[in-house]
């Protein structure tokens, strides 16, 4: 059982190596200058940069995220729905009914937020 | 089955299908607003008639969803505060996103009679997380006001804190009984020694329950988010989710615990629940009533008389038995039905002075003596005064907590008690004080909106509340008969 | 699985899980948490869990995680960055967070069966997603349904509270 797994364990300790390798080697090869307050500056184009390295970023962006989130979360419901749908709807019809409003209700909230305007970037 | 479920959860169903409906109209038109309260009002008041078509006795996934008389005499009080809290809001709000608010009231009544009618942890978990969810919205929901914003993110970081602690619990007591059904771990605990593992887990699920009914000190989050949400939502908070909190509080420690009860016996402690909430309730009397007395801002003090009257309310489960629940029951019904009547009031006041501090309140009586009358009816039946609902409240819990204990064990818990109600009459006379005596003063005269000062629909609700509070200091077997023969 | 992938996967939650804590940059936090969310993943599968720990690393370690990023980048991180750390508030915030380790490590350590092995896990032919679906639309269907309420109610609140209005 845990032979099987021996490739994996190899391609872990050539990614990491590698990773680590290419560290070490640009210390050793490359010339370790001194830091400057111009070189911790952030890179952009050889312009002088304005402003921050990370920016603030808009409330829509989160609007989006929170809304992807509960509709994943949603999709995770249906993996076991889809495995045992087969088998228990010979016997009783609870399944199907118990998914369907489950999926009504949530319809509801993607309407809703779609009509709000929620997925709209430009409002 | 599926029909077999949408039958007995029928309630539950018209709720959700109206919050849905709600949801749909607000977003139609922004002039829909009064509609939505109309429907909104009408889907509870269908919801309680469902109710009350419900079979007497029945029981759904091994006790997910129980109806029995008392879970079906608490879905209707829910209800029936949730139906005050929309005419409050409908008043209070204004009409923007009104669709939203409302839903979001009914989808925490959800949450409400999930909680009262199941008897299993997964459930009760889930009907707490629901519930918390819409009224954490519901706190925040005024996005112009600063306030209303600290009020949301105080009670949501206490909140979801107090939920994980709960969760850490219920996951011990399922891993030491094997189950999260009530019934099964009550009868597991009673076959087996109760080990320290499993206090452990008892203690970390009251918790949660403890921050619901703002017992301290777990009431840190009480006094701003009465104080900042809107009123409506403040409203809602400190009743439905305050009873439905206690209802099954009860449920819990009574069926589930109810062999690790202990004593809180002033020379015989015993380990168990019973000390635990005898000590949270012997602090949230002092601390509250303490508090309180240095209060300038009505919604701040009501608060604070909050976390106070949740002490009180304690002293019924940590007596125990049949006497002691019922005594619970009915003080938190009385106390959720007068407070979302004070918090009438001060929409009213707030909405004619723009402020809540006690010095808008100032010459109330002269200026609309209905309201001042209420106001005076809902502070002395919060002080315990007879012949009002507040006075047979506290008489009945006390009593039972005398009687509970052999060699009026627990007589320092209701000395305690009986010197917090002492303290809070001066507070609660403060109120009437300064509405009945003093002078309006002329910093206060601009009204905010004179044009939305007579709201009569408002009035009579308030007036209703006022004569229900009444009458049930008058006749209190009217409740208490029914609650006594619903508790088993 | 051997004991001693239970204890690096474990040792791997608690350190990265200190490491949210002690972090002074957010975004390194929160990539700390992806790590300790990997670790209970791992966790989750020596139970035989396979179905919870496939949802932990989609649903947490992957779109929770991008929401927390978004979140920070939403805040200004100099305010963090600059701010004092009050050494009292977190010495006594640590001082309560090891009482209640030491209590509850004293209660597990007496307690009765802590001293004897568990039983190994009974070897099933049915998988586990299998397992999860049939409990979920039998028993807990009541529980489930509930759960599209919530989902409701947080899309409402999400939408409400973070969508600009036009004024």
């Amino acid at each position: 059982m845990i032979r099987e797994y021996l490739p994996v364990l190899l391609q872990i300790i050539v990614a990491v190596g590698f990773a680590a390798a290419v560290l070490i080697v640009s210390v050793i090869v490359g010339k370790s200058g001194r830091r400057t307050r111009v070189k911790d500056t952030a890179y952009e184009c050889g312009m002088v940069p304005q402003g921050e390295a990370q920016p603030r970023f808009g409330v829509k962006f989160y609007l989006v995220a929170m809304l992807f989130i509960l509709f994943d979360l949603e999709i995770v419901f249906m993996y076991p729905w889809a495995v045992v749908y087969k088998e228990t709807i010979g016997h009783s019809t609870l399944i199907l009914w118990s998914m369907l409003s489950f999926i009504s209700i949530l319809m509801v909230g993607y309407v809703y937020a779609l009509k709000k305007g929620a997925l709209d970037w430009k409002k | 089955m599926y029909i077999e479920l949408l039958k007995l959860a029928s309630p539950e169903t018209v709720v959700v299908v109206t919050a849905l409906v709600v949801l749909a109209l607000g977003l139609a038109n922004e002039r829909t607003a009064g509609l939505c309260s109309g429907v909104a009002a009408a889907g509870l008041l269908f919801a309680v008639a469902a109710v009350l078509m419900l079979p007497q006795q029945a029981t759904l996934f091994h006790g997910m969803l129980v109806i029995t008389p008392l879970t079906s005499l608490f879905k209707i009080i829910c209800l029936v505060l949730a139906f005050f809290t929309v005419i409050l809001a409908r008043a209070d709000l204004s009409s923007r996103n009104r669709g939203e608010y409302l839903a979001l009231v009914l989808l925490a009544t959800i949450g409400l009679m999930l909680l009262v009618g199941s008897e299993e942890l997964l459930m009760i978990f889930i009907g707490l997380e629901l519930t918390g969810l819409s009224l954490y919205v519901m706190a925040g929901f005024d996005k112009t006001d600063v306030r209303s914003a600290e009020a949301g993110l105080k009670y949501f970081l206490f909140g979801s804190t107090a939920s994980a602690f709960t969760l850490f619990g219920i996951s011990f007591i399922y891993g030491m009984t094997g189950t999260t059904a009530l019934a099964a771990i009550g009868q597991k605990l009673t076959t087996a020694p109760v080990q320290p593992l499993l206090f452990v887990g008892i203690v970390m699920t009251l918790i949660g329950f403890a921050f619901k009914i703002a017992a301290a000190p777990f009431h840190l989050w009480a006094p701003d988010t009465y104080q900042g949400a809107p009123v409506p939502s403040a409203a809602f908070i400190a009743s439905g989710s305050k009873v439905a909190s206690f209802v099954v509080l009860g449920k819990i420690v009574l069926v589930g615990f109810g062999p690790a009860q202990g004593s809180a016996a002033w020379h015989a402690m015993v380990a168990g629940w019973a000390p635990v909430l005898a000590a949270l309730a012997a602090l949230s009397i002092l601390i509250g009533n303490l508090v309180a007395l240095a209060q300038t801002n009505v919604r701040r003090l009501l608060a604070y008389s909050a976390v106070a009257h949740a002490g009180y309310t304690l002293l019924g489960l940590v007596a125990g038995g049949r006497e002691g629940f019922s005594a619970t029951l009915f003080y938190t019904t009385v106390y959720a039905f007068t407070l979302v009547g004070a918090f009438g009031v001060v929409a009213l006041v707030r909405r004619e002075t723009g402020g809540d501090d006690l010095k808008n309140f100032s010459g109330l009586s002269s200026r609309s003596p209905l309201l001042a009358g209420c106001m005076s009816i809902f502070m002395l039946s919060l002080a315990g005064l007879p012949p009002l609902a507040g006075f047979f409240g506290k008489f009945y819990l006390f009593s039972a907590a005398l009687r509970a204990v052999d060699n009026n064990g627990l007589l320092w818990l209701v000395a305690i008690a009986l010197f917090g109600s002492l303290i809070s009459l001066y507070y609660y006379l403060m109120v009437l004080k300064v509405i009945f005596v003093d002078e309006k003063s002329s910093s206060t005269t601009q009204p905010l909106n004179p044009s939305t000062s007579a709201d009569f629909l408002q009035e009579i609700s308030l007036t209703v509340l006022a004569a229900v509070v009444l009458f049930l200091g008058v006749m209190p077997g009217t409740l208490v008969a029914r609650i006594i023969a619903a508790v088993q | 699985m051997s004991p001693f992938l239970f204890w690096i996967f474990a040792g791997l939650m608690l350190v990265f899980g200190a490491g949210v804590v002690l972090n002074r940059n957010p975004v390194a936090s929160a990539l700390s948490l992806v790590v300790s969310f990997l670790g209970l993943a791992a966790l989750f599968m020596s139970l035989d869990a396979y179905f919870i720990g496939i949802i932990q690393v989609l649903v947490y370690a992957g779109a929770v995680m991008v929401l927390f990023l978004f979140i920070i980048m939403l805040l200004d991180l100099r305010a963090e960055k600059l701010r004092k750390i009050n050494w009292l508030a977190s010495a006594g915030g640590i001082a309560v967070a090891v009482a209640l380790s030491v209590q509850i490590l004293y209660v597990i350590g007496n307690f009765r069966f802590s001293q004897q092995p568990f039983p190994p896990l009974a070897r099933s032919t049915v998988d586990d997603v299998h397992h999860v679906g049939s409990l979920l639309f039998e028993n807990y269907n009541l529980p489930f349904q509930i759960i599209g309420v919530l989902v409701l109610v947080a899309t409402i609140g999400v939408v409400v509270l973070s969508k600009r209005e036009l004024r």
